[in-house]
């Protein structure tokens, strides 16, 4: 795995958020993405700003999947920290220009949301939902 | 004789800003209609509301370029999902059971699906923004959106700053202002920048334009809380005072703790207190001249408005921001 990239992922995203927020991510998720992101003959500005925004996205939706609504102050939280990082995957994206990014991924946020009022709630689900839409991404605009 | 609406003084056909409202989700083939998030968001809009940010947003692009009038009202269309999915948010944090004098969504549905809704309202408001009007993807449209969208950051982190200081009394005027901003005033002034911005109108307006909204807002957000303190359960639908007793330090109560008369009972309040307890300090805060002080405060940030918008008085549209000004700050 490249380890490089997902250090100045982790950097570029450290610096934008507030102390107490910590990003929603496992081991495996990061790496599949990450190796995902090598088989494409893209910049590596590019990879990082995917990476990132793909990282920003799958936390936004695991905070808001991880709700308990028996502990309100967590509840807020929660709420917020989900929120505060669906803003800053617009913000990143269009601060570096990946503007087929963030139509790609919103729209694949908010089919997201569509299946999780329908009940889907499986981060498995969730994840290999990503990736199949990050793949098809780069498929389209790694050229 | 009684002062017309807003929207009539200003020639905004609130109707033409629902339409466009409920078109973003009409328009979404992958909504079934009859759906849950389908019928709550169309509910959400026929409900009403001020729509004090499409408006704002129009006045913006009447700085600008008038043939642009469509990419204006989708701007405004932006600002208000952003505004709602805020709302229905702001609902389950602050445990809001109503909006509007109706039951919020989250006490029509549950938590978890009004969470979801709220999204997909941001979800589908970028999807759609990102297009423009020939339904094609704009990279123009998609950056703006972008921008726009990217505010939320700064609404969260006024939102942080009145979660971790709930009953905390020690919480200073900057810090209130600050959040103030971040919550309220920030998006009030991007949606007269981002009007003028959709209308193609010349650059050097969109931060004066931006400074004047974001003056109004604070002014805006300042007597909203005061009439949390002065107005009857009635008039505003909720009990006075309902900041307080959430936990929320607003302005009053700042300029209040400064009376050393009236501070220690201020500062005994917690979640432990009773409700007549509450009701006491409330009705001392109403009555106390912290409240005539607080609208100083608010009436600076007016000040402030109506001196920046003189910069803009030579253009057709100052009448229009002047009327803003009138309904924001009477």
């Amino acid at each position: 795995m490249d380890k490089k990239l997902l250090r100045d992922a982790l950097d570029l995203l450290s610096r934008e958020q507030p102390a107490q927020l910590e990003m929603e991510l496992d081991g495996e998720t990061v790496r599949e993405i990450v190796e995902l992101l090598q088989s494409y003959p893209i910049s590596y500005s590019r990879k990082l700003t995917v990476l990132a925004c793909s990282m920003l996205i799958y936390s936004a939706i695991s905070k808001h999947l991880d709700l308990s609504a028996e502990d309100d102050r967590a509840l807020s939280r929660g709420i917020l920290n989900g929120d505060y990082l669906f803003g800053l995957y617009h913000r990143l994206a269009a601060d570096r220009n990946e503007w087929k990014l963030l139509v790609h991924l919103s729209l694949f946020n908010k089919r997201m949301q569509l299946a999780l009022v329908e009940g889907q709630n499986s981060r498995q689900a969730l994840f290999a939902f990503l990736k199949r839409e990050i793949k098809s991404y780069l498929d389209r605009y790694s050229a | 004789m009684a002062r017309a609406a807003l929207p009539e003084r200003l020639g905004i056909d609130l109707a033409a800003i629902d339409a466009i409202l409920e078109s973003v989700v009409e328009s979404d083939e992958e909504l079934p209609r009859g759906s849950i998030v389908y019928e709550s968001i169309i509910d959400l809009i026929r409900a009403g509301g001020k729509r004090l940010r499409p408006i704002m947003v129009i006045v913006g692009g009447r700085f600008g370029d008038a043939s642009q009038a469509g990419k204006v009202m989708r701007t405004a269309a932006l600002f208000e999902y952003i505004h709602m999915a805020s709302l229905i948010h702001d609902d389950i944090i602050d445990n809001s059971d109503t909006r509007r004098g109706r039951p919020a969504l989250h006490v029509k549905t549950n938590v978890r699906t009004a969470l979801h809704v709220a999204n997909y309202m941001m979800a589908r408001i970028v999807e759609w923004s990102s297009m423009n009007e020939r339904r094609e993807i704009s990279e123009e449209d998609a950056y703006r959106c972008a921008e726009i969208a990217g505010i939320v950051t700064e609404l969260c982190l006024g939102e942080f700053k009145q979660l971790d200081t709930k009953f905390n009394f020690s919480l200073t005027m900057e810090e209130y202002l600050d959040k103030t901003r971040r919550k309220t005033a920030l998006l009030m002034a991007e949606c007269l920048k981002h009007g003028a911005k959709a209308a193609k109108a010349p650059e050097d307006l969109y931060e004066l334009l931006h400074e004047v909204g974001e003056a109004l807002g604070m002014a805006f957000q300042i007597r909203d809380d005061l009439l949390d303190f002065t107005r009857s359960k009635e008039s505003i639908g909720k009990p006075a005072g309902a900041d307080l007793r959430n936990g929320n330090i607003t302005l009053p109560v700042i300029v209040a703790l400064r009376d050393p008369e009236l501070a220690p009972h201020i500062l005994r309040l917690g979640t432990h207190s009773s409700d007549e307890e509450m009701e006491r300090v409330i009705h001392r805060i109403a009555a106390s001249r912290a409240i005539d002080d607080a609208r100083e405060i608010a009436l600076a940030y007016a000040t402030k408005a109506r001196e920046t918008m003189l910069a803009l008085r030579a253009h057709p549209a100052y009448r229009d921001l002047e009327v803003l000004a009138d309904h924001f700050l009477d």
